[in-house]
């Protein structure tokens, strides 16, 4: 689209198939969205469009593919790894306008939505029949479905409970040239490959997801929610590991370090120690009875552990208080620094105090502040490295530091990212986790549903790969083939 | 093919290739003979091995202990088993991680005796673990058993595999942590490919403490209305079971082991509860106090309970051959009228069935014994009949007799051009399991 004629034309088009009113195309609109949540990076997009339905979208797909136009697939927009950056020269088709919730069926537990609707929005249709839906981003008040399922999204809970592939059951989507697929289902299992799997988490590089049925389950009879202090995070990072070995599973274990707390407490006063090297925020949530059995039990390790305090939330106001200074942790960095950069990587949670160890020696070598948050019982770290942006290289060194830290994380056995996705934040690390053949293979995948590359292009591999038809191979024929009774693959 | 034999006595120790005609008759696969069995000890060995039938457009079967070869179509083509019984170690158990790595031929069985040293399991429970069902097999045909309602199946459980890819290449998908993004979901992808996909040689699990203690409750019903009363009420109690799982009378006489003179015509209905010893009596006692118009009830611990879950597992594979047994997807609270309509249709086709549904995910399991024909008209019906309830029949077993009768993966709808396009891409020469997954047109 560089020549004005063109993109006259593909505008012209693009309002046939969805109307004037639902395309964005004036410069000022359009700086909405030029980056998502990811901010250091900016990117203006020929055209944003706003489709109503899977119909809609699939005629704005099938004029990209045929005039291989690169768009990009975005909800709310609040990603943290670049996952809805524009490409230049392309479309971003917003999936705002289709945000209801299609149907809810309590009995058989799962709810039908169109990907535009926000990841609270559900919890609060099927609260009042006793049920949610477990996956919580910190950001659930505003990010979509969608987006949670571009990303595979977790959470403060997923430890327990998963995250959010282990609750969509089946997606309608359009494939990257047009044609509208189903995969899974409202039955639990399907034959055939494992469709859906793919989908979920491969940052919208396979289609735009249109509609998702989602797994709801029922709430816990009961919730206790505590906090414990520590002089130091090494004690808390080690009874996290000795809480699962005596045998519990409790629905969330967030750590937080000294800056984190006190960024926190500035904010929303939460009632953490400012003082306490870290705390350990726990829930334990499901019957009465399992709750009551394994709170003792929990006591135990955090004492055992040197826990200095130990303070459970007495009623639902204080529970959502603690929880409120977890999942304000991000935004109150604000209070401590200009900026600050926030990464995903994930460890084995017995490397905990050695990659932590290594974080603070990285930390005091830059000469950059990291806080540490992050949900201790899946070994997901977030660091959030502390810079200010008007101090000149700072920025670069705050993305060098990142890499570092990354690199820490999967020398110790884990990974890039944990729930935040590769997105173009990360997409040149992909080779420090992964072999060659490792990405040849995703590549395949990716090749499958999207031979032209205009799908979300310039995300997750490091470079772009061009998808070469396979050679095929005459093979005998099956009997029922033969007979025309089925299909062969 | 005897050139070719030699050529490949050349790259792999001559010990692992076996031709003795007795032994490949034991390797058939639905009546199709391989021309070759190889029995790699190491990863590099299966490249070699899988590079050079690449070459030379051989058609392999993977297997670990061949207890799961029944699943899918006959092969359409078949030169080459490749078991993976040698490559059968542990490779590492992260006991403060809760995690563990394994070669795919180890036995699931092999893998809990190392895990529960350190009082820890994998919570899958599929049958024929007892015949030395292995990982790699659970995986690539995504078995579980009744442990489903509460930890899933493979799907949740696998972070991380190693796969020998139809070029030869070793290569790995997902990380060994509990959660991980990057990049697409390789081994999901895996979880139920049969084979097809590539060669598993390497899986990592995420695994759970074992619980301190276990209760299962059973009451029996004479009427389905009472029965799926119980149950809905079960499923919107306050609990949770890690199993809940229903039997028809058939099955409930063996279970119970009632002799011929004493049969009944009872459903039962089984619930079990693993946790703390506190947590596990009371969420009992609220079953108990929830599920009236029951006939009796009781409590099963111990070795009781586990030869009854052994039984409800391993119920479709322990009589003969002939039976034909199939599983269904439903959505949950359809589950009931599913077995009522199955317990009709084999009634008016005087065919013996026995079933267990899983109450909670909504899959029932059928063996259906009696004519061939009258299993084919009775899988059909169903087939029809779930359909239009959204939900779908794989059949996992049937006798040589339908073998090129019976559509073994129902409807797959409107993805099969996408897992085409997947199977191109990942075996462009078919070489791997070909024919067996296939979808009714």
């Amino acid at each position: 689209m560089e020549s004005p004629d063109k993109k006259k034309i593909i505008k012209n088009k693009l309002e046939n198939l969805i109307g004037k009113d639902n395309v964005i195309s004036s410069e000022d609109e359009l700086i909405a969205f030029e980056c998502d949540g990811l901010t250091n990076y900016r990117i203006k997009p020929a055209f944003v469009v706003l489709p109503g339905s899977t119909e809609e979208v699939s005629a704005i797909v099938r004029l990209c593919y045929e005039e291989e136009i690169p768009f990009v697939p975005r909800g709310a927009g609040t990603g943290l790894s670049g996952g809805a950056l524009p490409n230049r020269e392309g479309i971003v088709i917003s999936l705002s306008k289709m945000n209801r919730i299609l149907e809810i069926d309590i009995a058989n537990r799962f709810a039908v939505v169109q990907p535009g609707v926000v990841n609270n929005w559900v919890t609060n249709a099927v609260s009042p029949y006793g049920y949610y839906y477990a996956p919580d981003p910190s950001s659930q008040i505003v990010c979509t479905i969608g987006g949670n399922v571009a990303e595979n999204s977790g959470g403060v809970h997923c430890l327990k409970y998963g995250v959010t592939t282990n609750h969509v059951l089946g997606v309608e989507m359009v494939m990257p040239d047009g044609e509208v697929i189903c995969a899974g289902g409202k039955a639990q299992d399907h034959t055939g490959y494992d469709i859906l799997s793919l989908i979920v988490g491969s940052e919208g590089l396979l289609g735009i997801v249109t509609k998702i049925i989602l797994r709801i389950i029922k709430k816990p009879e009961a919730v206790k929610t505590l906090f414990a202090s520590f002089e130091n995070i090494e004690n808390a990072g080690l009874s996290v590991s000795d809480i699962i070995s005596a045998g519990v599973i409790p629905a969330g274990m967030e750590i937080m370090d000294n800056l984190s707390i006190n960024a926190v407490q500035q904010s929303v006063n939460a009632g953490y120690p400012s003082d306490a090297g870290a705390i350990l925020l726990i829930e334990l949530d499901g019957p009465r009875a399992e709750v009551e059995s394994h709170m003792p039990l929990v006591l135990d390790v955090l004492k055992n552990n040197d826990a200095t305090d130990i303070k459970v939330a007495k009623d639902a106001k204080e529970r959502e208080l603690f929880w409120k200074g977890r999942k304000n942790a991000f935004a109150a960095m604000g209070r401590v620094s200009p900026q600050y950069y926030v990464q995903d990587g994930v460890i084995p949670r017995s490397q905990l105090a050695n990659v932590l160890k290594e974080v603070e020696k990285l930390s005091r070598d830059t000469g950059l502040r990291v806080a540490n948050v992050f949900h201790a019982g899946d070994g997901n770290l977030h660091p959030l490295i502390l810079y200010n942006a008007s101090n000149p290289g700072e920025a670069e060194k705050a993305e060098e530091l990142a890499a570092s830290i990354l690199k820490a994380c999967v020398d110790a056995g884990g990974s890039i990212t944990g729930e935040h996705g590769v997105g173009f934040d990360k997409k040149n690390y992909i080779p420090v986790m992964f072999g060659e053949d490792d990405v040849d293979t995703m590549n395949l995948v990716r090749c499958a549903f999207d031979t032209k590359g205009i799908c979300n292009p310039g995300k997750v591999f490091p470079t772009p790969r061009t998808c070469v038809e396979p050679g095929s191979k005459p093979h005998k024929s099956h009997p029922l083939e033969v007979e025309g009774i089925a299909d062969l693959f | 093919m005897n050139d070719q034999i030699n050529e490949l006595r050349k790259l792999v120790s001559d010990h692992i290739i076996i031709q003795d005609p007795e032994k490949l008759n034991n390797y058939s696969v639905k009546g199709f003979k391989p021309k070759l069995i190889i029995r790699p000890e190491t990863y590099p060995e299966i490249c070699e091995i899988v590079k050079f039938c690449n070459y030379y457009d051989l058609a392999i079967t993977p297997s670990g202990s061949g207890t799961k070869l029944h699943i899918g179509f006959r092969p359409s083509e078949l030169d080459v088993i490749i078991s993976l019984g040698e490559l059968n170690k542990m490779l590492g158990h992260y006991e403060k991680d809760f995690i563990a790595t394994a070669e795919c031929g180890m036995t699931l069985s092999g893998f809990q005796d190392e895990l529960k040293k350190k009082n820890q399991f994998l919570p899958l429970n599929p049958p024929l673990v007892r015949s030395g069902a292995t990982l790699g097999g659970i995986i690539a045909t995504n078995d579980y058993g009744p442990a489903r309602a509460r930890y899933g199946t493979s799907r949740e459980l696998l972070l991380e595999i190693k796969v020998v890819r139809s070029d030869g290449k070793l290569i790995r998908g997902g990380a060994k942590v509990v959660k991980n993004v990057a990049g697409y979901d390789i081994p999901k992808l895996f979880v139920g490919s049969l084979g097809t996909l590539g060669i598993l040689v390497e899986s990592t699990f995420r695994l759970y403490p074992i619980p301190e203690y276990s209760k299962t409750f059973a009451a029996s019903f004479t009427k389905l209305d009472d029965l799926e009363s119980a149950v809905s009420k079960v499923l919107d109690a306050d609990i949770v079971p890690t199993s809940v799982v229903v039997t028809n009378p058939e099955l409930s006489n063996d279970l119970t082991g009632l002799k011929s003179s004493k049969k009944s015509s009872l459903y039962n209905l089984y619930v079990k509860i693993e946790n703390t010893k506190s947590a596990v009596n009371d969420q009992i006692n609220t079953i108990e106090k929830i599920v009236h118009d029951k006939i009796s009830g009781n409590y099963l611990t111990d070795m009781e309970e586990n030869i009854l879950w052994d039984g409800i597992t391993d119920f479709p594979y322990s009589s003969s051959a002939a039976n034909l047994v199939l599983k269904t997807s439903v959505l949950i609270r359809n589950s009931v009228k599913v077995l009522n309509y199955l317990i009709e249709i084999a009634a008016n086709l005087n065919l013996k069935v026995k079933c267990s549904a899983n109450m909670f995910n909504g899959i029932l399991i059928i063996s259906l014994h009696g004519e061939v024909k009258n299993q084919l008209i009775a899988t059909n019906l169903l087939r029809s009949h779930v359909s239009s309830l959204e939900g779908n029949i794989t059949v996992l077993r049937c006798s040589k007799e339908l073998d090129n009768e019976i559509d073994i993966w129902g409807n797959i709808g409107n993805t099969m051009n996408i897992m085409k396009k997947i199977k191109n891409n990942f075996d462009p020469k078919y070489i791997l399991n070909p024919g067996r997954l296939i979808r009714d047109l």
